[in-house]
Order: C-alpha cells, then sequence, then structure tokens
C-alpha cells in the first residue's frame, strides 16, 4: 500500500525528475518546437529595429550616390565647358582673316591646314556668307560633308552662321562618316564663313580611360536636347538607356547645347557604405536570433521552475499525507470498550517536514476488568523512527498478553533497540490499570510524567523515572497509585508541552493549569489540543486519557 | 571545530578542547536540533577514538538543544564508558532529568 521511496526519496529541491508519471502540468518537452510568446516578440521587434537600420543606411546611401553622382556629371560638364573655346578661338580667328584679306587663300591655307593636321578638325573650309548653292572656296582636309545636304539647308545653315558672331552648330552629319560640323561667321552679312568638321566616333561609342578621373561613370554625350541615337554624339556603352540612376548636365554649345547624361558604373560612395544595409540586416538578423534564443531559454527555465516548484508542493504534500496515513496505520484503529471506563487519545502529526514521527499510543486489553494503556515517544523521525515505534508497540502487546508488568515490559524491550546500533532511543510510559479498583500500576522510561486530573484539581503522578529504552538497561521501578471516583489520567508526548528553550516545568505547568474544567474526555483532549498548540506545533504530539465513569 | 550552518536549520557546532587520552574534553557551541544534529553527532564521533573512556562534554555556550541533541549524545555515549555534562543550563539539566537520564549523561559543575 505504500510506497517508501516516496517517503525517504525526491526530498526536497534534489535535481529535477523530470516529467514522470507523477506530473500532472505538461514540462518542457512537450512544447519543444513552440516557441513561446515573449520570444517572438522579441524576433519581431529586433527584426523591426533591424529593417528600419538598414532602410535607413540604404536612404542615407542612395542620397549620398545621387549627390556624388550630380556633382561628378557638373564635373564633367566643367571639363566640356572648357574645352568649347578651342574649337571656336581658331575658327573665329579664320573668319576674321577672311574678311580682312578678301578670303585671301595663302593666309588662309596657313591659317587652317595646322588645324587639321594637328586632327583638331578633319576638315575646314572658307563658305561664302550667301549664295543659292553654296560651295567652298577653300578647303583643307576631306570634302565637307556639308555639301551633301541639300542647297537650300546648306543656305540657310551659312545664313544663319553668318549672321552670328559665336559659333553655329549643325545637326550631326551621318553620311558617309559622322561628322560633327560647327561654323563662325562674323555677323556682318555678305561675308564668309569658316567652317569645320570633326570625326566623331562611327560606332558612338568612346571608351573612358581606366586612369582618368571619370572611370567609374558611364556616360553618354548628345547634340541638343533630345536624347536618341540620331543626336548621341558618343557614349561609354553600347545602350546609353542607363537603366541605374543618372544625372544630366546641359553645356552651351554654339545656338545648340550638348547634353551629358551620366550613370555611375559601381558605388561612387565605396564599397563600405554601399553594403552598410545589407551588413546591418544580416548582423541585426543574427542578433535577432541569439536574443530570441537566449529569451526563449530564459522563459523556458522559469516555465520548468514554475513547474518543478508545483511538483515539488505536490510531492512534498504527497508526502506529508503518505506519513500521515503509515503513522495511523501504525497506530490503534480502534481502542477497546469498556464498562465504566472513557479512553480517548488524539494524535496530531508536526506541522513541519514530511518524515513521519516516533510517536504512539496503545491500549491493551488484558482482561475484563485490567487494560494497560503506553504512550511512547522515539527520538528523531522517518521511516527508522516509525520501524522502532512499531516494533516497540508491538513487543509491548505481546509482553502484556504474556502477563509481564509494566517494569518487566520497559525492562525487556531494553533488549530489543540501542541507541549506539540504532540511532534511536524511545522514552516510553506503560501503565497497568485496574478498573474496578481505580488502581495503576505504572513503569517510565524517560517519559512526560502523566496528570491525575480529579476534584477539579490537576496534578502530576510523580512515578519513578528510569531511563530511556535504548539508552542503557534499567533498572525500571513502578510506582502504584488508587485513583479518585471520577478521576481522569492524561499520558502524552512531550509536543504538548515543550516549547523550543523553554524549561520543561514551565510546559508542564502550562498543562495542568489548562487542565482544569472540562466536562468530557473528548473536550477535555480537544481543549488541551487547542489551548496548548494554538498555532500548530513543530513536534507531533499523542495524547490519550482514560476517565472513571462516575 | 565542526561548524555546521544550515539556511533553514539550526546554527551550531561541535568543538574539541582537549583530548588527554582517556579523557576527551568537547564543547558544543549555539544550537542542536534535528536539522544538523545528525552532521554534529557524525562530527562528534570522529573525535572519539579507540582510547577514549571518558567523554566530558560542556554545554557553556549551548544556547538550546532538543531531544534530537539529546539523541545525539546518548549515540555517542554508546562508544565511552562514561559522559560527563558540564556547564548545562536549568533546562538542559531538567530535560535530563526529566527523561531519566541521569545515570547516563551524569552532571557536573
Amino acid at each position: 500500500m505504500l510506497e517508501t521511496d516516496v517517503v525517504s526519496g525526491h526530498r526536497g529541491a534534489g535535481p529535477p525528475p523530470g516529467p514522470g508519471p507523477h506530473s500532472a502540468t505538461p514540462g518542457p518537452a512537450d512544447r519543444r518546437w513552440t516557441p513561446h510568446g515573449t520570444s517572438v516578440l522579441v524576433l519581431l521587434l529586433v527584426l523591426a529595429l533591424t529593417a528600419t537600420l538598414a532602410l535607413t543606411a540604404r536612404t542615407v546611401h542612395e542620397n549620398n550616390e545621387e549627390h556624388l553622382l550630380r556633382q561628378r556629371v557638373a564635373e564633367a560638364g566643367a571639363v566640356i565647358g572648357a574645352d568649347l573655346p578651342t574649337i571656336q578661338t581658331p575658327l573665329t580667328a579664320a573668319v576674321l582673316v577672311a574678311s580682312a584679306t578678301g578670303a585671301d587663300r595663302h593666309e588662309l591655307l596657313a591659317l587652317l591646314t595646322p588645324l587639321v593636321s594637328s586632327g583638331r578638325f578633319v576638315s575646314t573650309s572658307v563658305w561664302p556668307a550667301t549664295a543659292p548653292d553654296p560651295r567652298p572656296l577653300l578647303t583643307v582636309g576631306v570634302r565637307p560633308e556639308l555639301l551633301g545636304l541639300p542647297a537650300a539647308e546648306r543656305q540657310r545653315f551659312l545664313a544663319g552662321a553668318s549672321s552670328r558672331t559665336g559659333l553655329t552648330v549643325l545637326d550631326l552629319l551621318q553620311e558617309p562618316e559622322r561628322h560633327l560640323g560647327y561654323a563662325v561667321g562674323t555677323g556682318v552679312p555678305r561675308s564668309y564663313v569658316v567652317y569645320a568638321e570633326s570625326a566623331i566616333p562611327q560606332n558612338r561609342r568612346a571608351r573612358v580611360d581606366s586612369n582618368s578621373a571619370f572611370a567609374d561613370l558611364n556616360y553618354a554625350i548628345y547634340l541638343g536636347t533630345v536624347r536618341d541615337q540620331t543626336h548621341l554624339i558618343a557614349a561609354s556603352v553600347a545602350d546609353p538607356n542607363f537603366t541605374g540612376p543618372t544625372a544630366s548636365d546641359s553645356v552651351p554649345f554654339g545656338q545648340s547645347n550638348i547634353q551629358l547624361v551620366m550613370s555611375p558604373r559601381r558605388e561612387l560612395g565605396g564599397m563600405l557604405l554601399a553594403r552598410l544595409a545589407w551588413l546591418i540586416a544580416v548582423v541585426g538578423v543574427v542578433v535577432a536570433l541569439a536574443a530570441t534564443l537566449m529569451t526563449e531559454r530564459l522563459v523556458r527555465r522559469r516555465l520548468y521552475a514554475e513547474t518543478l516548484a508545483r511538483d515539488n508542493a505536490r510531492l512534498f504534500s504527497e508526502q506529508r499525507s503518505v506519513a500521515r496515513m503509515l503513522q495511523h496505520s501504525l497506530l490503534p484503529e480502534q481502542l477497546p470498550e469498556f464498562t465504566g471506563l472513557d479512553i480517548a487519545v488524539r494524535y496530531v502529526p508536526g506541522v513541519h517536514g514530511v518524515e513521519i514521527g516516533g510517536d504512539w499510543y496503545d491500549v491493551i486489553e488484558i482482561d475484563e476488568t485490567h487494560i494497560m494503556f503506553v504512550v511512547g515517544d522515539v527520538s528523531g523521525r522517518g521511516l527508522r523512527a516509525a520501524t522502532v515505534m512499531a516494533s516497540l508497540r508491538y513487543a509491548i502487546r505481546a509482553y502484556a498478553v504474556q502477563g509481564d508488568d509494566p517494569a518487566s515490559i520497559l525492562l525487556k524491550l531494553t533488549n530489543l533497540i540501542s541507541v549506539g546500533r540504532d540511532g534511536h532511543f524511545a522514552t516510553v510510559l506503560c501503565a497497568l490499570v485496574d478498573i474496578v479498583g481505580r488502581e495503576m500500576t505504572v513503569a517510565n522510561a524517560g517519559h512526560p510524567l502523566p496528570l491525575l486530573i480529579a476534584d477539579h484539581e490537576a496534578q502530576y503522578l510523580h512515578t519513578e523515572v528510569g531511563p530511556p529504552v535504548g539508552v542503557s538497561h534499567g533498572p525500571y521501578v513502578a510506582s502504584h497509585a488508587t485513583v479518585p471516583r471520577g478521576a481522569t489520567v492524561l499520558a502524552f508526548t512531550d509536543g504538548l508541552f515543550e516549547r523550543r528553550g523553554e524549561n520543561p516545568d514551565v510546559g508542564l505547568s502550562r498543562l495542568r493549569a489548562a487542565a482544569i474544567g472540562y466536562q468530557s474526555l473528548d473536550a477535555l483532549l480537544d481543549g488541551l489540543l487547542n489551548t496548548m498548540t494554538p498555532s500548530g506545533t513543530h513536534d507531533d504530539t499523542a495524547i490519550l486519557g482514560i476517565r472513571w465513569r462516575t | 571545530m565542526a561548524h555546521v550552518d544550515d539556511a533553514s536549520g539550526a546554527h551550531g557546532s561541535v568543538e574539541c578542547v582537549s583530548n588527554d587520552s582517556p579523557t576527551l574534553h568537547v564543547r558544543l557551541t549555539g544550537e542542536i536540533d534535528i536539522s544538523n544534529a545528525d552532521r554534529l553527532g557524525a562530527a562528534l564521533e570522529r573525535l572519539i577514538d579507540g582510547n577514549t573512556r571518558l567523554l566530558s562534554v560542556d554545554l557553556a555556550t549551548l544556547a538550546f538543544m532538543d531531544s534530537a541533541g539529546i539523541a545525539m549524545l546518548l549515540r555517542a555515549a554508546a562508544r565511552v564508558s562514561s559522559v560527563e555534562v558540564r556547564n548545562p543550563s536549568d533546562v538542559m539539566r531538567r530535560l535530563i532529568e526529566c527523561t531519566g537520564l541521569n545515570e547516563v549523561l551524569h552532571v557536573e559543575g
């Protein structure tokens, strides 16, 4: 009926036994794959923080790139703008010479030939400002492609150029080769126009030197405002429709302008800034996972501790109830009944601890007019103390039935246990009662004296006190007493009157005073338990009372 | 000196004052109850050697001892010929008298 390991094992806060058959609440192992809400919250929070940081880094990076790109385009535009006077200046000089000399062939050749031989232009020529079908008066270099245009167009272009003082730019010439043509007039009608053509890349490609300051950019240069293949002067790539971010600048070029479109080939602000967002994202995710795992661990540890605490509390109460059950099973279930004598008992386990105590009482029927009552207390607690208690109790019954008197019984008990061997000793009060003659023969092995209550007075029956059982072999001397009619005799264990650090005489006096004034035996026992141990007692308490009926 | 401090239990100690075989003088200090009696008892019994005949226990600095402490002394007493108890408090003296232990634990002083 009893599992001894429940009483002696699993005591206190030992290592967790794990969710066993006793465990009513699910252990942590049951929820292994379900993260706790707190952990999910931590994960989401850290991920949100990471996303915000990464997006911020990305925006900063993009703004920075855009800013850098605009800066670079402006720089490139300035470089191109600075190059334009190298076209306009020699041509202006030539047209002035032509006007002044009436287009002197010798003078003009001297001026224009170096411009072609230096590779600055592929062709230079001097034209009349107005003519119905204009033809060059003088040409240095290849045949001007301007001649390929219809006469009316040529005439309009030259007339326009001559009416201005600055550079006049022709639309891009495509046949037979791609040329860029421009002319400078004098601003005076009926004068001359100096015209030049530059070759531009046939395939519209012009790579950027890798050592160039603009090596990290793709570009496209258009003549005029329209960005298409016809107006494309040159680009660094075959397809100048850049997919990435672009920035553009417009540089005035004669009556027209040059559009410069640029797109970065790589991060202008350096790779670290470019990768910062990803770096933050990766680190953030790692931190989020770590924080989640740690939170999950802490949460589970707490849940586990709570489960453990609940289990311990339950085990503790189980052990207490088992201990009580064991204790009660070792005490008499039913007391014999006699005419002329009331018998009552109480047993209260101590409030602390789960271990079984060693207190006991017994009432043995000797014959119709004689009983023997016993109250004893085995030192210490636990199963061993209970075992000693049981062996003493049944030994006393056997000796009593054989007809041994109380003193002889106690002496015989000294052979059964030894404090040196068993670690326990026992105090025993053993009394043989003659119900009819109201006589008692009492032997005492170190036990508190019995209390006699008669005629509204209580006093201790002074017995000879021998050593406790298990300490030495007696001697035990029986005491005899005759009690008045209606007398009550109480035997009890020290839990009823002892208080920590207090002289036992004080507790015994208190008990003596408290035992007066009760009508029935049951009321007396209940009253004593209430008044003597009002807030529960540390020690076990057993009380046995007999009362002669009047 | 065996010193047993239990967070939940009593604070007590067993101390060897002198060991002039065959007499062993020990001193009990503090409080002895069921929470520390077993450990202090083991410490006390380690002090007892094969030559010890008389165990003299000084209780002058003992604040409190319950039946578990008595049992501890009685277990030690079973290993020697005689035990004397010195300077017991009135409570201890009464406890020894009440339990009929005068013949086993001889009270001196």
